[in-house]
């Protein structure tokens, strides 16, 4: 066997994979979804459907507010754990890269209890105020509850992003006579703007899609996630459950595309 | 001066974001060995719930673990491939231009 066969025959489980649980899949789902009474227009009636174009519109809405606290918060704090070294450094990186391990529906179950009706938020503006705030089951808490899973993720890009950054670059800033603020804003951010669009993406397409959380705190609010869901379960209407799968789908992957596109590729290696 | 006020704005910030993932996972972790949730710490510490939850969901959590190395087989297969560059049929650079 030639060099050439071997290294080829190596990509044949990527591609047997690939093929059974990711194309075959995907096809079923875009035909299901236009195989109702309808036809295709189940695809235009996530446009045209009031109710569908609401949640879709709100989805997108919370996920693009989800991503730009994301990179805000982790921006500041990755700059900040990479640029400086004091102890306690390690365990405070350890302690924000912790959520990773947790699911969905954990995090879900973690916002009710910082936030619901027994929750310490409740608790401690109930003995403040002398009224509980409870907001766990409100866009706000869904926000929280995106915001827990997407920090970690954003912040280990952005340090790494920061790691990698040419010192002296800054040096030359400092030695030109930029204060600190101007460093930052001309030299440092705009040269971590590739990070922040890969990892903007990447919180973005998780928030749009992220079920878990969503289906603990989301009683009273309709996502896009959640809407599939009640579709297929509830309504038993497996037709636009599909149409809903595929738009977003297809909404997550224009803004990875986008995010890898305009970043150079790092968004692959980030995910 | 204005150094150390940055840094400790910075690191004021930090920490708030570390609370804020660290604090529920802490509740949930004490929620879990309190004796009687709706009544808070003061009504003392068990391990019942922990038990409980051993014996009514060993072969769950078992099953959990199973489902990962599965999956962690089927992905080290699956991307064990050797570099991209290296098979010409997938867009690799031409023979000539290796060294």
């Amino acid at each position: 066997m030639s060099r050439a066969t071997f290294l080829r025959l190596c990509l044949l489980p990527l591609a047997a994979v690939v093929m059974a649980f990711f194309v075959l899949p995907m096809a079923r789902l875009a035909i299901v979804g236009a195989s109702g009474e309808t036809g295709l227009r189940a695809y235009s009636a996530i446009l045209l459907e009031p109710r569908y174009r609401a949640t879709l519109i709100n989805t997108v809405l919370l996920a693009a507010a989800t991503t730009a606290a994301t990179i805000v918060i982790a921006a500041i704090a990755g700059l900040f754990l990479q640029r400086h070294r004091f102890p306690g450094r390690a365990v405070l990186t350890a302690m924000l890269t912790f959520p990773l391990a947790f699911p969905g529906v954990v995090v879900g179950f973690m916002i009710i209890l910082l936030a619901g009706r027994q929750g310490l938020v409740g608790d401690m503006t109930g003995r403040l105020l002398g009224e509980k705030i409870v907001f766990a089951y409100s866009i706000q808490g869904l926000f929280l509850g995106y915001l827990y899973f997407s920090i970690p993720r954003v912040i280990l890009t952005i340090m790494a992003a920061v790691e990698k950054l040419d010192p002296a670059l800054e040096e030359a800033a400092r030695a030109l006579g930029a204060g600190p603020w101007a460093v930052h804003r001309d030299v440092i951010l705009p040269a971590l703007g590739p990070a922040f669009v890969a990892s903007s993406a990447i919180a973005f397409a998780t928030a749009m899609g992220a079920f878990g959380t969503a289906f603990t705190l989301a009683t009273n609010i309709d996502v896009l996630p959640m809407l599939i869901y009640t579709e297929f379960t509830l309504s038993a209407n497996i037709t636009m459950a599909a149409a809903l799968s595929v738009g977003l789908g297809l909404v997550a992957w224009v803004i990875l595309a986008l995010g890898r596109s305009l970043s150079g590729g790092v968004v692959a290696a980030a995910g | 001066m204005r150094e150390r006020l940055i840094f400790a704005g910075q690191l004021l910030f930090t920490l708030l974001v570390a609370a804020f993932l660290i604090v529920p996972a802490f509740l949930s972790m004490l929620a879990g060995v309190t004796a009687n949730y709706f009544r808070g710490i003061a009504s003392g510490f068990t391990l019942q719930w922990v038990i409980q939850v051993w014996d009514l969901y060993a072969e769950t959590i078992a099953r959990s673990l199973l489902i990962a190395v599965a999956t962690l087989v089927v992905t080290i297969v699956v991307g064990s491939r050797p570099p991209m560059r290296s098979i010409p049929a997938v867009g690799g650079l031409p023979a000539s231009w290796k060294r």
